[in-house]
């Protein structure tokens, strides 16, 4: 069985190497020296969820987006309840939760068909009015010029200061406080649930990082998306757990190899035409990426950092951030999802319907952290992806 | 066990165990020591549910814990009784095995030796075909007509209140898994016909069962046994044999390790998990299985020498080890039970099961190693000494103080510890071999440094020097306690007590050398203990104290939480 896929000839002794790191010397390991042949790195995907960004401070001059309850009372408003009524079933909701005040079947049903009869909002969100939430008004998100274009709603990100990057995504729902949170200090909370149901139940993401030559300065090396035969493995802490074996499972469709570079430290890929991640199908259809582009920083500790953008469908990325939880999102999340659906819709950036103008896609950026794993692949004579410790 | 007296004599630690060599024959009915009573551990419990009613029948629940004495809980066994609360457990997990057994048709039906007249009466006569078929492997013999009669007569009375022929039967099976006839190994002596005192047949069916296979006597044995087959010498090295050839073997070779090497204390075992998330409940079921595989593969497989137990690299990883070990196991690929072989290659430093995570985790606190406590089990555990227990007024301050900068390794605090006049001796006991195994973290896993700083893993062990923990396997290899502590462990666990003056003098005369001269192989070793006289022959009372009685004086048996005191 081989070990490694490298390019080099110098292939076994770097193995040795690759393997004397991970067991022996750690995390430095990595960074400590320069490559002399080139390396391949494995990681399993332990958080990924969209990159929003509390840190420039005036993303949401106007305050966050209604709640669920101050939408009940909104929706009850609109449905001509007398400001007793309204009280009294506000009362008994905040008493009784989703069951009492009538909540559980007026905020379903608020939608109405063309002869004003009762509709379910989540099945159909045009059925309700655009309530206008409020988008995001920074100037600054994570992600990349997608279009190579510099447009008013496009941010400048922190990070890299590349301007016209396109997240609408993070403009559409940047105002919606269960999305919100500051990039390595807190998590977004819907987004990270998410993410903690599919990869409890979802074959885990791989990512490989081949051809490394230079850890600081490379020209070419290659960043594979890939999912294993099962997810992946917690520790006591509720984390991914490091230094696993992965099995990659070469019939899924996840498996996307992108050619990049390193400079300063710093990893990125060009444009992938297509990027297919799949994840659990009851928390989102699938991210079927167009012009994915992906950067990646290598942490001392042996992790990896990485945003990962590209267009998606946008009623995709409406389904996958709760319109497919219909009511049970709404109540627990706290926002109001035909909001939120024309929120996106509107946001939408990209590849225009030619009939009717509607863009079909939009720009979104990932957060994604990763831990160390021998990443394997088990037909190509076991060639197996170093972990760093 | 030899005590290493006064600590502040380290040079006692040269001292191997001492081998008085009477003249005493492989066969010499003088030795022997009196029959016992000894209650069924949990596992005992749950492989005779196994083995009577099948795999499908889960004997659930947990028991009163067993009692680990005398360095063994196959010792504590005869020293465990039975309270109130306890046999509540029992009779919980006896009704709910007798309901999986009656209450499934199906599993009746493959069961049942007999078809009762009418499901909705009592059947006396079925019920007791039933009752005495199971009673025969339950009590380890015939099940006598004064036993059977009131379970008989109980499974009738409840069939006629139930108007159900099984829930009543289901009465009968659960009183008879209460009695003391099935949950204590009750051993009988009888007159030898030529002078002296035997166990009787049945007896000796079950000392041979539980020690070679720890699980009751299968058919071929009673049948044996009730021919009186096992009271001659050919008899008994038939079926002595016939049991070692057999699969379940593998049983109690994997029983008497557990025992022998503690690995029940994983049960109440935790790490820190803020500092070593790795360690997880999964891990510490693995690392126990990890180490009998490894156990298994050498000494019955492999049919190897034991001594290749502390240098081997050979061994068996499950995925979560392999990740805490940080090593690639792509042949998990093909594994159809989560498990593949594997060998550590030569330069990752694990060698021998001291280096597994079984026996890093089990000797290290919550949040960090402790070479001393990994010694004292070194010796202990596996070299059947005794380090005594530290002073009442010793401070640890320096040694758990692992962020002191003057102090970076365990090894320099330690020596800044050991400095002090009362604790040198007994460190130097402990310590050099354990330091040899601190680039293993307390969860068994590699480092090379410790707080920034490189590990030295020189160390020394009764004044032979090595470098690192492989280096410390082969020092362990030639060491004589290692093997004479074998023999005194197994055939301690053999008789579940410690071993009278003749039989401790037969054990260093015949069954040591003997061990040595078959080249350490344990199948080998378990035959002769089988065979031999000294395990079926009884005292019908002894006044013999243990061999290691005198022993105990020269030094402070420690307590166990002494030993959590220990650094």
């Amino acid at each position: 069985m081989m070990l490694v896929n490298l390019k080099s000839r110098k292939t076994v002794s770097r193995l040795a190497k690759t393997l004397a790191c991970t067991a022996a010397v750690g995390a430095l390991c990595a960074f400590s020296q320069a490559a002399n042949a080139s390396e391949t790195r494995g990681y399993v995907i332990s958080w990924w969820h969209i990159a929003t960004s509390m840190e420039g401070g005036d993303d949401c001059p106007q305050g966050v987006n209604p709640n669920a309850q101050q939408v009940f009372v909104r929706i009850l408003r609109e449905q001509g309840f007398p400001p007793a009524e309204i009280e009294k079933r506000l009362i008994e909701h905040q008493e009784k939760g989703p069951a009492g005040g009538g909540y559980g079947k007026i905020m379903p049903m608020r939608g109405k068909d063309k002869d004003g009869n009762p509709v379910n909002v989540y099945q159909f969100p045009e059925s309700a009015k655009d309530p206008n939430l409020k988008r995001s008004q920074s100037k600054i998100a994570y992600g990349f010029n997608l279009d190579g274009v510099n447009s008013p709603d496009d941010f400048t990100d922190p990070e890299t200061k590349e301007t016209g990057v396109d997240n609408a995504f993070y403009r559409a729902t940047g105002c919606i406080d269960s999305f919100r949170a500051t990039a390595g200090v807190s998590r977004p909370n819907v987004p990270g649930f998410m993410w903690e149901v599919t990869r409890e139940h979802t074959p885990a993401w791989l990512v490989e990082v081949s051809g490394i030559d230079d850890y600081k300065n490379d020209d070419e090396v290659y960043v594979s998306f890939l999912q294993a035969t099962l997810p992946a493995t917690k520790d006591a802490a509720m984390e991914v757990r490091k230094n696993m074996t992965m099995f990659v499972d070469k019939g899924s469709r996840m498996n996307a190899k992108i050619r990049g570079h390193i400079k300063d430290g710093l990893l990125v890929t060009d444009k992938a035409d297509e990027v297919h991640l799949i994840p659990d199908p009851y928390v989102m259809p699938g991210y079927d990426f167009r012009d994915a582009k992906v950067r990646v920083k290598f942490n001392e500790d042996g992790t990896i950092r990485g945003i990962f953008g590209g267009y998606l469908n946008w009623l995709s990325v409406y389904w996958g951030s709760g319109g497919s939880n219909g009511s049970t999102w709404e109540y627990s999340q706290g926002a109001d999802l035909p909001g939120m659906y024309y929120a996106i819709k509107k946001s939408a950036d990209a590849d225009p319907d030619p009939k009717t103008g509607q863009n079909r896609e939009i720009s979104a950026s990932y957060w994604f952290d990763a831990v160390p794993a021998f990443v394997v692949h088990p037909d190509d004579n076991a060639k197996v992806a170093g972990a760093t410790k | 066990m030899l005590t290493l007296a006064g600590c502040a004599e380290s040079d006692s630690t040269s001292k191997q165990v001492a081998e008085s060599k009477p003249s005493v024959a492989a066969q010499d009915i003088s030795v022997s020591g009196p029959p016992i009573l000894r209650r069924l551990t949990q596992v005992q419990y749950a492989n005779i549910v196994t083995d009577v009613f099948g795999p499908n029948v889960r004997a659930g629940g947990r028991f009163e814990p067993d009692l680990r004495y005398e360095s063994l809980i196959a010792i504590g066994t005869s020293q465990a009784s039975i309270t109130a609360s306890g046999f509540e457990q029992y009779d919980t997990a006896a009704r709910s095995v007798a309901a999986q057994v009656l209450g499934n048709k199906e599993l009746r039906n493959a069961v049942m030796p007999c078809t009762p007249q009418s499901e909705t009466a009592a059947d006396d006569k079925c019920a007791a075909t039933f009752l005495s078929d199971v009673g025969h492997y339950f009590y380890r013999r015939p099940v006598t007509a004064a036993e059977l009669q009131p379970l008989v007569k109980m499974a009738s009375e409840a069939a006629k209140a139930t108007g159900d022929f099984y829930a009543g039967l289901q009465t009968g099976l659960s009183v008879m898994m209460v009695s003391p006839q099935f949950l204590f190994r009750q051993e009988r002596a009888e007159p030898a016909p030529g002078g002296g005192t035997r166990l009787d047949a049945s007896s000796k069916a079950s000392r041979l069962s539980f020690f070679l296979w720890n699980t009751t006597p299968d058919a071929e044995l009673l049948r044996a046994a009730e021919a009186g087959e096992l009271h001659t010498q050919k008899g008994i090295e038939k079926q002595v044999d016939r049991m070692l050839a057999s699969p379940k073997v593998r049983q109690g070779v994997r029983a008497f390790f557990t025992d022998f090497l503690e690995l029940d204390k994983f049960e109440t075992l935790s790490k820190d998990s803020q500092i070593y998330p790795e360690y997880t409940s999964e891990v510490a079921h693995d690392a126990q299985e990890q180490t009998l595989r490894t156990v298994v593969d050498l000494l019955l497989t492999q049919n190897g020498d034991y001594r290749e137990l502390f240098s081997t690299r050979k061994t068996y990883l499950s995925p979560v080890l392999a990740a805490v070990y940080g090593v690639p196991a792509p042949s998990l690929y093909n594994s159809r039970d989560g498990w593949t072989p594997y060998e550590f290659p030569e330069s990752a430093g694990h060698a021998g099961i001291l280096t597994q995570i079984s026996f890093g985790a089990l000797h290290s606190h919550p949040g960090r190693t402790s070479p001393t406590l990994r010694g004292k089990a070194l010796r202990e555990v596996l070299m059947c000494q005794r380090v005594p227990a530290p002073p009442g007024n010793v401070s640890f301050n320096v040694v758990q103080d692992t962020t002191n900068p003057t102090y970076k390794t365990v090894r320099q605090r330690l020596q800044a510890h050991a400095g002090e006049a009362m604790c040198i001796g007994c460190h130097k006991l402990t310590d050099p071999m354990g330091l040899s195994l601190e680039q293993f973290n307390t969860v068994g896993g590699f480092r090379s440094n410790e707080n920034g700083a490189p590990i030295d893993t020189s160390g020394e062990l009764d004044g032979k020097k090595f470098t690192d923990a492989a280096g410390l396997g082969v020092v362990l290899r030639d060491n004589k306690a290692i093997t004479s502590c074998l023999v005194d462990r197994y055939y301690s666990f053999a008789i579940g007590r410690k071993p009278t003056k003749p039989e401790a003098a037969w054990l260093n005369a015949y069954l040591k050398p003997k061990f040595e001269s078959l080249g350490y192989r344990v199948p080998q070793l378990l035959r002769t203990i089988a065979t031999s006289s000294a395990f079926l022959t009884v005292t019908p009372s002894s006044n013999e104290p243990p061999a290691a009685e005198e022993k105990k004086a020269e030094g402070s048996p420690s307590s166990p939480s002494v030993k959590e005191k220990q650094s």
